[in-house]
């Protein structure tokens, strides 16, 4: 042991002449305190996950080749020979290079961490958070980078060619990072397990692990038998032919078994419980098919949701719900059939349910046949698993359960309608739920709980819950998290004077379910697999938790997403196309007149705050006007606004407002007009230019108008607009 | 008691190629010299006793143990200097002395330090202790690899071709050094260079295409050439003759001509006066049998 940890000294000491580990440390801090972005980053949270993510992108690969290198140090430097006569193992010689080299990696580890807590306590308003920093580096940092450190010594005992070992390496990196290697689904989990073809290169998720999340736990035991195994063989691989010699071979030999075998016991049992942990719930009796769920059309609608959502533990919730739903069908239904979604399951024995891959579905006979467009109530009670699915979990941030839907029955071809949504959540004080409808009140529950009442119209329900503080700040709800405090606090208030700015333009705004967000704004944690772009959902505004950096000095007034959430109170979300007949409905509506009137109030905004700035937006429009219908238009309402002041403007873009509003319900509630083509730009441009005419002196406008559109637009309204007149 | 050498029958293939073919040598206590040309199989012979390659055939016995089934315990006793080899180069040279004592086992920071200074002295590095390998001439480098495999004191010493690089004057220091060296163990030493063996070695063993050629003493050998060696006083017309019919290892000019000194069974041109032998000429003498 002495020799061994005299060895490993001396190791540290050629470490620190290796050119390799000095261009690793250089690349760790400069990717983790990149100069362009320093001074966005005030939590130890966004300052982990940039060491973790950013840091090792390009310092995780050159671990790999650095500690690779070493191992072959005595080939480059032609010692080969000299050493191998000499009285020390291989096994002392491995150990001592593995020794030193995690020593130095971790000691680079620490000082970037320390380095980061330094870097918050200088940053004013900044929250520097100790366990955060240890954990991440406790818990990321030393597995992932021990793993990388093995894996290069490794490959370079068993690859002894360097033209060989680093494109391999190279290809190794790129393949497990940038997802080149697919696995089948029956092999999901190891995929979970591995990080072998996930889409983003963050090394932190190949040892992704917290103590306290028990899926990850696997993780972290299959990565510690992969590192023991990598030791043991690299062991008996490396020059094996200097310890050809049969003396002490036995008990070599016996060594390297059993620690092979307690690696490859490791590897097995984290991969089995892994799997197990992933399992599928198992429910009650098989009562139907799914195929003969869904080979039927819709036989009910869900008008009204009536459910007692009830936080059980850390792992589920029990949902009592009772659903209203209408015979949609020409003849008596004497069963209702509902579907749950993945991880929810129905609890009572008189119900018979079934699982087929992720849904689980529900069928309640009815003891008198449901006539045609008669309603009937159905209740019963399910649970529903906080983690249904596998899902990749990058930087997990606390052993609260967080939850990015709340499982809720729907008919089987749901008729996606708008219905009327109470929902009761008993839950921990710590928990908090943001969910698309109204929250009414707030009741003090059992001994830590609290009993929290929402109620309104939606279409979908859209949830978002975890160990979140609930603050009204000017009038707007805000759900962060609280290492976030000072980011959320700043960007609610500047999203509510966004919103008061827009209302004094178009009014208070006007909810449609499943069209426009309620106005509350949601940090929605890096947990979640759904909630990580802007536009994703549409029943609140929506800020994923790795923006929140971007919101702790002065926000730009001009800031895209954010005038994009502020206007969507009016506009809904409509940027991009989900798969869901409201959101296409919205989309088929949203034409280049509204998307310029929105600019326009987004520029209004701008003036208000940086005149020039504005000014600039309405110059580079100019530029593009012939060629672009709404930048013909934007100019068009900037003319308005000049000719005919405030009152005039307001007065269009309410009308434009209030007509695209009632498009877009119209649609919704019939089914005829859902399916109908898209409104055309031309009817659009029409009723703006109409609605400007209307105005005392706005033919002016439109005169000037028929000059900046478009030629193609011009000819297509041309004729419409002689008949009219 | 004093270490013994025992080569039975040993014989090294790669692949197609028979590098030793049957040798068998015993080494005593004292410098042991292994001469030969180039290819001749020295630096696989050494190479074997020194663990680095396995014998496809034959018995090494190194004091009470044999190879290559007891590497580690001959190690132990065991100070080695390739004929090739390098040297870390960011390190400095008592850095790197003393990496090669720890690996050697020298747990004891102080005795490592004492001992590691005592070698930079023995090799006349001490000079340069603190400057990094890299900077270190051939010489030195050469000077330290000597350094490296006295470290621990070993009973059995290998230097495979160990003053090539060296100046005359580090060479003759050298020889010196393994003079001292030899009065308390083995070492062996591989050449091709007679002349380091002559003024330090007792005895010696001649290998020639794998092969042992001679194995005894250096006085031996010698003799064997008694009454080979010839001197012979030519014209420079005469030269080009001798040099074609007979085999020259030393020419001299003289007031009367070129003075040749040639081995050769036979007086030369009958004009040969004897001539006393050097390890050389028995060299000579002995590869040119086998027409060289």
């Amino acid at each position: 042991m002495a020799k061994l940890v005299a060895l490993s000294l001396f190791e540290i000491r050629l470490w620190l002449r290796t050119t390799g580990f000095w261009l690793t440390g250089l690349a760790i801090h400069l990717y983790a305190f990149p100069p362009w972005s320093f001074a966005y980053l005030h939590t130890s949270h966004a300052f982990s996950e940039r060491i973790l993510g950013q840091g090792l992108l390009i310092g995780g690969l050159l671990i790999l080749f650095t500690s690779a290198a070493v191992m072959l140090r005595d080939q480059s430097e032609r010692t080969e020979e000299l050493l191998e006569a000499i009285p020390a193992t291989n096994a002392e010689i491995f150990f001592a290079r593995w020794l030193s080299g995690t020593a130095m990696w971790l000691l680079i580890g620490l000082e970037v961490f320390t380095l980061a807590g330094l870097l918050i306590l200088l940053q004013d308003g900044a929250v520097l958070e100790v366990w955060p920093l240890v954990s991440f580096y406790i818990a990321h940092y030393v597995p992932a980078v021990l793993f990388l450190h093995t894996l290069g010594m490794a490959a370079a005992a068993w690859i002894r060619q360097p033209l060989l070992l680093f494109p391999l390496l190279t290809g190794i990196w790129a393949g497990a990072g940038l997802g080149v290697i697919e696995l089948r689904k029956d092999f999901l989990y190891l995929f979970h397990l591995t990080g072998i073809g996930h889409t983003v290169l963050r090394v932190s998720t190949l040892a992704g692990i917290f103590p306290f999340e028990s899926h990850l736990f696997w993780q972290r035991m299959f990565f510690t038998g992969l590192t023991l195994l990598l030791i043991a063989n690299a062991i008996l691989v490396y020059r094996a032919q200097r310890e050809s010699g049969d003396a002490r071979r036995p008990s070599r030999v016996r060594r390297s078994l059993v620690a092979s075998s307690v690696a490859v016991v490791l590897v097995v049992v984290s991969s089995v419980g892994y799997a197990w942990y992933l399992r599928p719930q198992t429910t009650t009796s098989l009562a139907f098919s799914r195929t003969a769920v869904f080979s039927r059309g819709p036989d009910v609608i869900a008008t009204s949701y009536d459910l007692n959502v009830r936080f059980e533990d850390n792992d589920r919730y029990t949902v009592h719900a009772s659903v209203d739903v209408v015979n949609a069908l020409d003849e008596p239904l004497r069963e209702v059939a509902l579907l749950l979604p993945g991880g929810c399951w129905v609890v009572r024995d008189d119900v018979h349910g079934t699982e087929r891959a992720e849904i689980s579905a529900a069928q309640f006979p009815l003891a008198v046949p449901l006539a045609p467009g008669e309603q009937t109530t159905v209740g019963f009670t399910y649970e529903c698993s906080i983690h249904p699915m596998p899902r990749r979990l990058p930087l997990p941030s606390g052993n609260i359960p967080i939850i990015d839907r709340l499982g809720y029955p729907i008919p089987p071809n749901d008729a996606r309608n708008v219905r009327r949504f109470s929902v009761r959540l008993d839950a921990p004080t710590t928990f908090k739920l943001a969910l698309s409808i109204p929250k009414i009140s707030v009741a003090t529950g059992e001994t830590g709980r609290e009993i929290t009442h929402y109620a309104g119209e939606a279409v979908w329900l859209d949830a978002f819950g975890g160990p979140l503080v609930y603050e009204v700040i000017n009038g707007l709800e805000a759900y962060y998290y609280p290492v976030h405090a000072a980011a959320a606090r700043n960007l609610a208030a500047d999203l509510a004077e966004r919103i008061a700015f827009y209302t004094s333009w178009l009014g208070e705004p006007q909810h449609v379910p499943g069209v426009t967000p309620i106005p509350a704004v949601v940090e929605t944690l890096n947990l979640s697999a759904r909630f990580q772009s802007w536009e994703s959902d549409l029943g609140f505004i929506n800020i994923p938790e790795w923006s929140m950096p971007d919101y702790y000095g002065h926000i730009d007034p001009a800031h895209g997403s954010l005038n994009q959430n502020a206007l969507a109170l009016w506009w809904g979300l409509n940027q991009v196309y989900i798969p869901r007949s409201t959101t296409f409905v919205v989309q088929s509506r949203f034409t280049a007149v509204e998307k310029a009137a929105n600019e326009y109030l987004a520029m209004l905004y701008l003036a208000a705050h940086d005149e020039e700035a504005a000014n600039r937006e309405i110059e580079q429009k100019k530029s593009s006007e012939q060629a672009n219908l709404s930048a013909a238009i934007f100019l068009s309402l900037h003319d308005l606004h000049q000719t005919l002041g405030d009152d005039g403007l307001k007065s269009v873009l309410q009308a434009l407002q209030q007509r695209y509003i009632e498009a877009v319900r119209n649609a919704l509630n019939s089914p005829a007009a859902r399916s109908s083509q898209p409104v055309s730009e031309t009817e659009s441009v029409l009723f703006f230019l109409r609605t400007i005419e209307a105005l005392p002196g706005g033919e002016n406008v439109v005169a000037r108008a028929f000059q900046r559109l478009p030629e193609t637009t011009v000819n297509q309204i041309r004729q419409h607009w002689e008949n009219d007149a | 008691m004093a270490l013994h050498i025992q080569i039975e029958g040993l014989t090294k293939r790669f692949k197609d190629v028979t590098a030793l073919d049957n040798v068998s040598l015993t080494i005593e206590a004292g410098m042991f010299g292994l001469l030969g040309p180039n290819g001749a199989g020295k630096s696989t012979l050494m190479r074997i006793l020194a663990t680095i390659l396995d014998p496809t055939e034959g018995k090494v016995t190194i004091g009470n143990y044999q190879l290559p089934r007891d590497k580690e315990p001959v190690r132990q006793m065991l100070g080695y200097l390739p004929q090739e080899f390098g040297l870390y180069r960011r390190m400095t040279g008592r850095q790197f002395l003393e990496y090669v004592a720890v690996l050697k086992g020298m747990v004891d920071r102080r005795e490592r330090l004492r001992r590691v200074d005592e070698l930079l002295e023995l090799v006349n590095l001490k000079h340069a202790a603190h400057r990094r390998v890299r900077g270190y001439s051939g010489g030195m480098k050469q000077r330290l690899g000597i350094a490296q495999a006295l470290l621990g004191d070993p009973k059995l010493l290998i230097v495979d071709e160990p003053a090539a690089g060296l100046d005359p004057e580090e060479r003759i220091r050298f020889r010196n050094l393994l003079s001292d060296l030899g009065r308390e163990r083995v070492i062996i030493l591989s050449t091709h260079i007679v002349a380091d063996i002559s003024g330090t070695c007792h005895r010696l063993a001649v290998l020639r295409q794998g092969r042992i050629a001679f194995h005894g003493s250096v006085h031996e050998l010698t003799r064997r050439a008694k009454g080979h060696v010839w001197s012979v006083v030519v014209r420079e017309s005469e030269y080009p003759a001798f040099e074609k019919n007979f085999r020259v290892v030393q020419t001299r000019a003289t007031d009367q001509g070129l003075e040749l000194r040639i081995v050769s069974p036979t007086n030369p041109g009958g004009r040969g006066r004897p001539a006393e032998p050097t390890l050389e000429d028995a060299y000579v003498l002995l590869m040119g049998g086998a027409g060289a």
